[in-house]
Formats: structure tokens, sequence, C-alpha cells
């Protein structure tokens, strides 16, 4: 029988014709390593990878949802100073409409500030916590 | 039984316990990607973990024009390669640009003591061969792939999937020529 070449050895064995042939030290050695590369790995993940998975998953979401309310929080300020300042238009202009304007138009941007530090605040920490998290 | 359309229809209705089973069913194929690419046990936990979220939240864009599991691993193989590109530990040195021009060195300490046993032995000389050989053995054998399959998940050309994967195999087949035999000695 004429010699194989390594090739056609490779392709028989991907077809699985393994035949016996005692005298082809080539095919024996090639199943061998056919069947060794077959083999799973002794090492492995941790038990558990879903259970993992899944809490830093429910850690993200927890982390939209608040990111949501701090948005929704934010939108809330703002339309209570816009509210509050209107109301305070409606009630002291026949008073002192001017000055109440001026002290609101003075601390506007505080008011913005803040809200908006507090939020990049919350939104940081809970980064820093999905990034760090390790079950 | 692992029904993937139910399962993946209930994913993305929000149920985590579906996910989890989704987990289950394909840790062990991203597994064999990564371990391959990565070897500390923390950066494979990690890369898994990465993996699996970025399943999830990918999973509306998935197309039941693939497999779920060549998808998958095509996510685990990309996760795990930007992960060694951008890791100068993982950072390969040693090899030649172009694997066709790889060969093994000369025998060292650790590959005379590990001799003793032929599974420990080929998974030692595949840890040494550059990383296209290395996925390809594990995609193809372990994760039972086809090449086309294989394309999909890697994007090298089917030929290019075939040629890597025949002289890996030469190679190995040469090692462990030498090796069977001084074990008969």
């Amino acid at each position: 029988m004429n010699k194989l070449t390594d090739e056609e050895l490779q392709k028989m064995l991907e077809e699985g014709l393994n035949q016996p042939m005692d005298d082809h030290e080539d095919l024996m050695v090639y199943s061998q390593l056919f069947n060794e590369l077959k083999k799973e790995p002794n090492e492995g993940l941790r038990m558990g990878l879903s259970s993992r998975v899944a809490a830093r998953l429910e850690l993200k979401q927890d982390l939209q949802l608040s990111l949501k309310n701090y948005l929704i929080g934010f939108v809330a300020v703002v339309a209570f100073m816009a509210i509050a300042g209107l109301v305070a238009l409606v009630f002291t202009k026949s008073q002192d409409g001017s000055s109440t304007l001026q002290l609101f138009d003075r601390y506007k941007w505080y008011g913005l500030l803040s809200a908006v530090l507090l939020m990049a605040f919350h939104y940081i920490d809970q980064r820093i916590k999905l990034s760090k998290f390790k079950v | 039984m692992f029904d993937e359309q139910a399962v993946i229809a209930s994913i993305l209705k929000g149920n985590l316990q579906a996910f989890k089973l989704l987990v289950n069913q394909y840790e062990k194929l991203v597994f064999f990607v990564i371990s391959r690419l990565v070897r500390e046990e923390q950066d494979r936990e990690d890369i898994c973990q990465e993996v699996f979220i970025k399943v999830h939240k990918n999973l509306h864009t998935f197309k039941q024009e693939s497999k779920l599991s060549t998808w998958i691993a095509r996510i685990a193989y990309l996760t795990a390669i930007n992960f060694v590109r951008q890791n100068k530990k993982y950072q390969q040195r040693d090899y030649p640009d172009d694997p066709d021009k790889y060969h093994f060195t000369t025998e060292d300490p650790e590959e005379l003591l590990i001799k003793k046993n032929t599974a420990a032995y080929v998974n030692y000389l595949i840890g040494k061969m550059p990383e296209q050989y290395r996925v390809l053995l594990t995609l193809y054998h372990l994760n039972e792939f086809s090449y086309q399959e294989i394309e999909n998940i890697t994007g090298m050309p089917e030929g290019t999937v075939k040629n890597y994967l025949f002289r890996a195999r030469k190679l190995l087949k040469e090692r462990l020529q030498v090796y069977l035999k001084y074990n008969e000695q």
C-alpha cells in the first residue's frame, strides 16, 4: 500500500475513517493526536458562573434604574425652580417683583450646578461599584 | 432539554433565570475558547463574565441565521483577542508574524517534566503555539465547529483555517511521534 501523505491522513481522520492500519505509524500517531485534541482540559471555571453573571447584570440594571431616577430628579428640580420663579414673580410682582427675580437670577446657576454635581457623584459612585464588583 | 428559541424569547422578556440556563449551556464553550488565549485564572473568569454580559446586552440583535453557539463563540473569541492585544503580559514576542513559519524550539526542562502524561504533553505543546493555531485547534476539535463556522467566528478565510489547522496538527504529530518513541524505550 502506498504511503499516505499527512494531508490525506488528516482528511481521513476528519471524516472519521480510522481504519486499522497497524503498520502505518503516521496514522497511529495522528489517531492518538486527534483523540487527545478532543479531550476536555482538566481545568475549568469555578462553580456558579451563571449566578455571578446574573448578580452583575442585576447590579447593572439597578444602576440604569437609579440613573433614570436621578434624571427624573434633575428634571423635577429644574421644573420646581422654574415654577418657584414664576410663582414668586406672580405673587410679588405688585410688591417687589424685581428684587425677587434678581435673587432668583443670581442663584439659579448654583441650584443647577448642585443638581448636576449630585447626579454626577451618584453616577460615578455606581460605576465604581460595578467595575469593582466581584462575586 | 435546552430549548434555545424558548430560552432566547424568555431572556428578551427580562427573565434572568432563563439567562442563567443559557450561561450554564454555553460556559464550557466560552471557557475553552478563552483558556487557549488567556493563561491566568482570574483573567479567564473576568473575560467569561464579560462575554456573557455582552451576550445578554446584544441578544436582541441575534438573528437566527447562524447557530447561537457560533454567535457566542464569536463574541468570546473577539473579547479574548481584544484582551490579549491590550495586555502586555500576553503579547507574543517570540513568534513569527506568519504562523506558517513557526516551529517548535528545542526541548526545555519544563517539557521534559511534563512528558510523563500524553494529554498534558499535547496541551503543553499547544500552549507554546501561535494564538491562531491554539484557537483553531480548540474550535475544531474541542468545540466541534465546522470550517465554515470557524470562518464566521474568527473572520479567517476557510482556506487559511484549513492551512493553519493542517500545519498545527502536523507540528504536533511530529513532536508526538518523538515522544511516543521516547516512551517506548
